[in-house]
C-alpha cells in the first residue's frame, strides 16, 4: 500500500542493531525494528501520562496545557505524582523516546547503507533536550529546574530563566547560538533559493545545474561554496546551534550565578584593560 | 606539492584555537556546582535564585556591638559638651560608646580626628571640618531611616556600618553622570565606559538620577490594556525610558545579590498579584532612597569638598547597593542597631516589622531551597527576622540567665557580646579585618575591588566571632531580636554575669577575660572631660 | 562514511580555474581575478571568484562603505579617537537613533541622530541596491529568482525594524540603534515594554520557524552528506532524474517518519521556513505599539496564560499618596 514505486528494492532484510530479523518488517511506510517498538512504548505511554496530568488540572485552553516539574524541594528525588512526579515520568518516557528514534535512525541507515549523519544531527537536538530536562537539574540539585512541557507555560519559564541572569543576550554562548540559528537559516534560504532557481528558471528557459548555481554565487557573492560544501555548511551551523544552545543554559545556574552582564567583569580586569590607567 | 611539504598553518591556527578556548575557560570567574537554590514562585517556572555555595561577598565583616554603657549616674551629653545638637539626650556614657561605634564603623584608622578638629580651642565641639557636619546630617538620617522606614528596614534597622563598612566613604555609590549631549559632531561619549573597572560601573548611572531623587520618572512603562488606546494617547512609555529603567532595576538586583524573579514573575513584571512580598519591601526601598538621597545627601552638596564629589559636582549618593552590598539583607540581617537603639533612632524604639509583618506574616518564606547548608546558608529569603515568634519575642526581654533588664539578653546571632567584652582593652572593639582592609578610603571613585576586605563566613552564625564552634542555626531565626535595647541604662552588675556567661572559645587574643569590668570602666569614663583622646584606638 | 563526508575537505580538488558559464543578458562582464583559498578548501570549494560588479554591485559597495564608516567613525569618536579604547569597546559602542523629541523629523543635528539617519539611509540603499544585483544575476543566468524573494524577505525585517516602524510610531528613536551590545539592549527593553514578546504569538512564529529552518538544514544538509557517496549533493541533476541517492534518501525519512519530500520540494519547505521566519517576525513587529500594546495582557485576553498557584498570602499594593503624607 504505502509502497513508493521504486521503494521494494529497497527494503531488504539486516542492518538491525538489536533482536536481528525479529522486528525487522514495516508497519505502511514505517520501518519497525526493535528500536521502533521501544519508541512506540515511550512515546504513547508519555503521551497517555500528559493527558492524564492535564485532565488533572482544571485549563480549558489547549495553550494554557502544561505538565509541570515539581518543587525544587523534592531536590533529585521522586515526587508525587500530582506535584511532578508525573512529569517526571514523562521525562523519562521522552527521553526513551528520543533515544530509540536515534537508534532506529542508525538502522535504518544501515539498511540503506548511507551514512548517519542524520542520526548524528538528531542526537544534538537530544542532546539540547537532555541538557535542559535531566543535565542542567542534575547540577543544580533538583528536578524542579525542569522546564513545563506545556505551550504558554514553557514560554514562561524561559522568560524566568532569563531574568535569572537579568540580561540573557549577555550570555556569550547564547549570543553564538543565536548567531549560529540566523546564519543557518540564512544559509538555508539562499541554498533553497538557488535550487529553486536552477530548477525553476521560468518559461522558455532550460533547467539549469550545478555550473549554474556555481557561477550565480561567484557572480553575487565573489564566491561559491558548492553543491557538497553548502550542505556541510549548512549542518555544522545548524548542529552548533543546538549544542551552544545547550551550552548556554548548562552554564546559567551551574556554572555563573549572577546577571550575564556582570560576567564581563573580568575583561574589565584582563590584560586587555590596561588601557585604563590612562584615564 | 611535494610529499615532504609541511603546512604550518593549520598547527598555528589550532594552537590559537586551543589558547582560546583555554582562555575561555580560565580567565572569566566560573562559579561551579555545588549551586544553592531558593524557590521564590510557585513550581515550575523558575523564580529562583542562584547562588554558588563558594562565593563570598564583600565588605560583610560583622563587627561587634561595644559593651553597653554605665548609665548610672551619668549626666546628659548636652551637659557635658558643647555643640551636641542631635545626640544631647544621650548620657554621656552612652554618647561616648556611640562616638567610639561610629569612629569604629567608619573611621577606624583615622579615629576622632577624622571628624573632630581636636587642634581647635573649641576642642570636640568645633565644627570645621566638613566630616563632622556630614556626620551629623548623616547621624539624623540614620535616626529618620530607624524611625521612619520601618517598611523597608524593620527589624535590624540600620547603622552607619550599613553602609560605611569600615570605610570614609561607602563603598557603593553614585554620581550624577554626564549624559551624552549630542551637541558633538559625532559620537556621544560615554565617559564611565574608559573609567570603569567593574561592569557596575560600566553602565551609566543615568538611571540612578533618574529614579532615586524626589523628582523622579515614572517606572509605570507597560499599558495596562491589551490594545493600542482608541483615542491614540500613548500607554507606553519611550523605548529610551524602558531601557533606563531595565538598567536600573538589573543594578538593583544585583547589588542585592538577586535576580529579576525576586520581586516579579517576569511573564508579568507590572503585575502585584504575580509579584512576591519582596517587591512591596523594595517598593519602599526605592522611596527610602529617594527620601535620603533629596533630603539628606543633595543638601550637603555645599558641605563636601571637591574631591568628594563626582563630576557634576553632586555628593557621592545611595543606591540600593549602598546598603545592600551585594545581599538581600545587608550583612544578612545582623542586628547591630539593637545595640544603639537609643543613639540610632528618633524614638529609641527598634524599626516596628509590623508593616513587613502585615506583608509578610510570617509566610514569605521560600517555597523550597535546596542545595547544600540550606540552613545555614544566610542571604535566604526566608521570613527569619519578621516571624511572630522573633516579632514577639523582641518585644519582651529574653528569657535568659540572670535577671535585670534585659542584660543576659544574648542573641545567637550576634557575634558573642563576652567575647567583645574580653578584649576591650582600649575602647573600640576592633572590627576583625584583613590587615589591608583599612586601607585609607579611596577617592570617591564609587565601588572599589573587594579584595581588601575579609569576608565572614556566609553564616550567619558563623561570623567573624566563631565562638565555639558553629551557633545552633536554628535560633538565628527566632532570636530575640531586641530584648531591653542594651545601650539604655544598664545596672553595672550585669557585666560580671556577661563576662561568665560568654567569653568561651574566642579565639581572639588581646586583654583576656577578667579585666574586662576595668577596661570596661575605663572606657566609660574618659567620657567625662576632655581627654578622650587618649580614648581613641587606633588598628593598623 | 567515507572520507569525503567529515566536516572539512581532507583532499583539495584544486582543477582549473572556472570562469563561469557565459552571461547571456548582460551588458558587464566578469572580473577574472583568478584566486585559490586553501581554507575555503577546507570547507568547499577552493575557488574564489570570478565577480560580477556591474553599476549596482559597484553603488551598493560604496553605499555599504559609508554607513559602515558613518557608524565606525561616530564609534570611535565616542571614545575621543583612541584607537585603543576603540578596539576594546567596540561591543559596547554605539551609534543611537535621535531622541524621541526629535520626532520623525528628518533634519536632526547630526551628533544627536543625524548620522543614525544618515548611516540607515546608506545602509538601506546599499541593501536595496544589493537586493537589485540578487535580482539581475540570477536574470542573467537565466536563472529564476527566488533567492532575491528570500533575501527581499528579510529586507522586510530589517526594514520594519528600522523605518516601517519608527514611521507609524512617529518617532525615530522607536528604531534600533547600531550597535552590538546596545541592539541587544534595545531588544530586552522592547521586549520588557510592550509586556512580554514571548506572548507576540508572531514571536512564537518567527520562533518555530526560525528553529524548523535550522532543524530543516540539519535534516537536509545530513541526508545529503550521507547519500553523498551516491552522489547526492548533484541536487538540481537529481531532482531531473532521480537516481539512487535521490531514493535512499527519500526512503530514509519515509521508513523513519512516515513521509518524505524529494529533492525538489524539502527546498520548497526550506525556503519557505526561511522566509517566513524574517517574514512573520517582520509582522510581528509592526502590530507592536502600533496595535497591541501588551502583548502579555493580550495572551490573558484570548485566554492563553497559564495560570499558577499562588504561593505567598495577598498583600495590598503600596499606595504612593499614602505613603506622601510621612515623607
Amino acid at each position: 500500500m504505502a509502497m513508493l514505486s521504486f521503494e521494494r528494492k529497497y527494503r531488504v532484510r539486516g542492518g538491525t542493531l538489536v533482536g536481528g530479523d525479529l522486528f525487522d518488517f514495516w508497519v505502511g511506510p514505517f520501518y519497525v525494528g526493535f528500536f521502533g517498538v521501544t519508541a512506540v512504548f515511550f512515546a504513547l505511554l508519555g503521551t497517555l501520562l500528559i493527558f492524564y496530568d492535564i485532565s488533572q488540572g482544571d485549563a480549558t485552553n489547549p495553550f494554557a496545557f502544561s505538565v509541570n516539574p515539581p518543587s525544587i524541594k523534592y531536590g533529585l528525588g521522586l515526587a508525587p505524582l500530582a506535584e511532578g512526579g508525573t512529569w517526571q515520568l514523562v521525562t523519562m518516557c521522552a527521553c526513551g523516546a528520543f533515544f530509540s528514534w536515534a537508534l532506529r535512525e542508525i538502522e535504518i541507515c544501515r539498511k540503506l547503507g548511507i551514512g548517519w549523519h542524520v542520526p548524528i544531527a538528531y542526537s544534538f537536538a537530544v542532546f539540547a533536550y537532555v541538557s535542559l530536562v535531566v543535565i542542567r537539574p542534575l547540577l543544580l540539585g533538583a528536578w524542579g529546574h525542569g522546564f513545563p512541557y506545556g505551550i504558554m507555560s514553557h514560554l514562561d519559564w524561559v522568560s524566568n530563566v532569563g531574568y535569572q541572569f537579568l540580561h540573557f543576550h549577555y550570555n556569550p554562548a547564547h549570543m553564538l547560538a543565536v548567531t549560529f540559528f540566523f546564519t543557518t537559516t540564512m544559509f538555508l534560504g539562499l541554498h533553497a533559493g538557488v535550487i529553486l532557481a536552477a530548477v525553476n528558471p521560468g518559461d522558455g528557459e532550460p533547467v539549469k545545474y550545478g555550473e549554474h548555481e556555481n557561477a550565480y554565487f561567484r557572480d553575487y557573492i565573489c564566491y561559491s561554496v558548492g553543491p557538497y560544501g553548502i550542505h556541510r555548511l549548512g549542518l555544522f551551523f545548524a548542529l552548533n546551534a543546538g549544542f551552544w544552545s545547550a551550552v548556554c543554559i548548562i552554564i546559567s545556574g551551574p556554572f555563573w550565578d549572577k546577571g550575564w552582564p556582570y560576567f564581563f567583569d573580568f575583561f574589565l580586569k584582563t590584560p586587555a584593560a590596561i588601557g585604563n590607567i590612562a584615564y | 606539492m611535494s610529499t615532504k611539504h609541511v603546512r604550518y598553518s593549520p598547527v598555528i591556527v589550532g594552537i590559537l584555537a586551543g589558547f582560546l578556548v583555554l582562555v575561555g575557560l580560565i580567565a572569566p570567574p566560573w562559579v561551579l556546582p555545588p549551586i544553592e537554590a531558593v524557590e521564590t514562585g510557585p513550581a515550575a517556572i523558575e523564580m529562583v535564585q542562584y547562588k554558588a555555595a563558594s562565593r563570598q561577598l564583600p565588605y560583610d565583616v560583622r563587627p561587634a556591638a561595644l559593651e553597653p554603657a554605665d548609665n548610672e549616674g551619668s549626666p546628659k551629653a548636652s551637659e557635658v559638651y558643647q555643640n551636641v545638637q542631635v545626640l544631647g539626650n544621650l548620657t554621656d556614657a552612652e554618647f561616648t560608646r556611640l562616638m567610639l561605634a561610629i569612629t569604629e564603623w567608619v573611621a577606624p584608622k583615622q579615629g576622632c580626628e577624622y571628624c573632630h578638629n581636636l587642634a581647635s580651642d573649641q576642642g570636640f565641639a568645633d565644627d570645621g571640618l566638613y566630616t563632622k557636619k556630614v556626620a551629623r546630617k548623616m547621624l539624623e538620617m540614620v535616626r529618620h531611616i530607624n524611625s521612619k522606614w520601618p517598611e523597608h528596614v524593620a527589624p535590624s534597622g540600620v547603622t552607619c556600618y550599613t553602609c560605611h563598612r569600615g570605610q570614609n566613604v561607602p563603598p557603593w555609590t553614585w554620581y550624577e553622570q554626564n549624559k551624552p549631549a549630542g551637541d558633538t559632531f559625532m559620537g556621544k561619549p560615554r565617559p564611565w565606559h574608559l573609567e570603569a573597572k567593574t561592569i557596575r560601573q560600566f553602565f551609566p548611572d543615568v538611571p540612578y538620577d533618574k529614579y532615586l531623587m524626589d523628582e523622579h520618572a515614572s517606572a509605570q512603562i507597560q499599558s495596562s490594556d491589551p490594545l493600542v488606546s482608541r483615542s491614540g494617547k500613548a500607554e507606553v512609555a519611550k523605548e529610551q525610558d524602558a531601557e533606563d529603567l531595565y538598567l536600573f532595576m538589573m543594578q538593583m538586583a544585583n547589588s542585592m545579590g538577586v535576580n529579576c524573579t525576586y520581586c516579579h514573575n517576569s511573564r508579568a513584571f507590572r503585575d502585584w498579584s504575580q509579584s512576591t512580598p519582596y517587591r512591596w519591601i523594595a517598593y519602599w526601598g526605592i522611596r527610602m532612597a529617594r527620601d535620603v538621597n533629596t533630603n539628606y545627601i543633595e543638601p550637603l552638596k555645599t558641605v563636601f569638598p571637591d574631591n568628594r564629589k563626582g563630576p557634576l559636582g553632586d555628593p557621592a549618593k545611595a543606591h540600593c547597593g549602598t546598603c545592600h552590598l551585594g545581599n538581600n539583607k545587608p550583612l544578612g540581617g545582623y542586628k547591630l542597631l539593637d545595640h544603639y537603639l537609643v543613639g540610632l533612632t528618633e524614638d529609641g524604639k527598634a524599626p516596628d516589622p509590623g508593616p513587613k509583618q502585615a506583608i509578610l506574616l510570617g509566610e514569605a518564606k521560600p517555597v523550597a531551597v535546596t542545595g547544600p547548608d540550606q540552613d545555614a546558608a544566610q542571604p535566604k529569603p526566608s521570613a527569619a527576622p519578621v516571624s511572630k515568634e522573633a516579632i514577639g519575642q523582641s518585644v519582651a526581654p529574653g528569657n535568659g540567665s540572670g535577671g535585670g533588664n534585659g542584660a543576659e539578653y544574648k542573641s545567637q546571632e550576634k557575634p558573642a557580646e563576652g567575647a567583645g567584652g574580653a578584649d576591650l582593652g582600649g575602647t573600640v572593639q576592633p572590627v576583625q579585618q584583613a590587615p589591608n582592609a583599612n586601607a585609607p578610603s579611596p577617592a570617591p571613585t564609587g565601588e572599589n575591588a573587594p579584595q581588601g576586605a575579609a569576608p565572614s563566613q556566609m553564616d550567619p552564625g558563623t561570623t567573624m566571632e566563631q565562638s565555639g564552634g558553629k551557633n545552633g542555626t536554628e535560633g538565628t531565626a527566632d532570636a530575640p531580636s531586641a530584648g531591653q535595647p542594651p545601650s539604655n541604662p544598664l545596672p553595672a552588675e550585669n557585666t560580671p554575669g556577661k563576662a561568665e556567661e560568654k567569653d568561651v572559645g574566642t579565639p581572639e587574643p588581646a586583654g583576656g577575660a577578667a579585666p574586662k569590668k576595668t577596661t570596661g570602666g575605663g572606657t566609660s569614663t574618659p567620657a567625662g572631660n576632655g581627654p578622650a583622646q587618649g580614648t581613641t584606638t587606633r588598628f593598623d | 562514511m567515507g572520507s569525503y563526508s567529515s566536516i572539512y575537505n581532507r583532499i583539495q580538488v584544486r582543477g582549473p580555474f572556472d570562469p563561469g558559464v557565459p552571461l547571456k543578458h548582460s551588458s558587464d562582464t566578469r572580473i577574472q581575478s583568478k584566486a585559490f583559498s586553501y581554507w575555503l578548501g577546507k570547507i568547499g570549494d577552493p575557488q574564489l571568484g570570478p565577480l560580477y560588479l556591474g553599476w549596482s554591485g559597484a553603488a551598493s559597495l560604496a553605499f555599504g562603505f559609508i554607513a559602515i564608516e558613518i557608524i565606525g567613525l561616530n564609534m570611535w569618536a565616542s571614545v575621543d579617537w583612541d584607537p585603543y579604547a576603540f578596539v576594546r569597546n567596540i561591543a559596547f559602542l554605539s551609534l543611537d537613533p535621535p531622541p524621541a523629541k526629535y520626532g520623525l523629523n528628518p533634519l536632526v543635528p547630526l551628533g544627536d541622530g543625524g548620522w543614525w539617519i544618515l548611516a540607515g539611509f546608506f545602509l538601506t540603499s546599499s541593501i536595496l541596491l544589493w537586493w537589485v544585483r540578487s535580482y539581475t544575476r540570477a536574470r542573467a543566468l537565466g536563472m529564476g529568482t527566488h533567492t532575491s524573494w528570500a533575501f527581499a524577505s528579510a529586507i522586510f525585517l530589517y526594514l520594519s525594524l528600522g523605518l516601517f516602524r519608527p514611521i507609524l510610531m512617529g518617532s525615530w528613536s522607536e528604531a534600533v540603534p547600531f550597535g552590538i551590545i546596545t541592539h541587544l539592549n534595545w531588544t530586552a527593553s522592547v521586549s520588557v515594554l510592550y509586556g512580554n514578546w514571548y506572548y507576540n504569538p508572531f514571536h512564537m512564529l518567527s520562533i518555530v520557524f526560525l528553529y524548523g529552518s535550522t532543524m530543516l538544514f540539519a535534516m537536509h544538509g545530513a541526508t545529503i552528506l550521507a547519500v553523498s557517496r551516491f552522489g547526492g549533493e548533484r541536487e538540481a541533476e537529481e531532482i531531473v532524474d532521480r537516481g539512487t541517492a535521490a531514493e535512499r534518501g527519500a526512503l530514509f525519512w519515509r521508513w523513519t517518519m512516515g513521509f518524505n519530500a524529494t529533492f525538489e520540494s524539502i527546498h520548497r519547505w526550506a525556503w519557505w521556513f526561511a522566509v517566513l521566519t524574517t517574514f512573520t517576525g517582520a509582522i510581528g513587529v509592526l502590530l507592536t505599539g502600533t496595535v497591541v500594546d501588551n502583548w502579555y495582557l493580550w495572551g490573558v485576553k484570548h485566554g492563553i496564560a497559564p495560570s499558577y498557584p499562588s504561593v505567598y498570602p495577598s498583600f495590598p499594593i503600596p499606595d504612593e499618596a499614602a505613603r506622601s503624607v510621612m515623607q
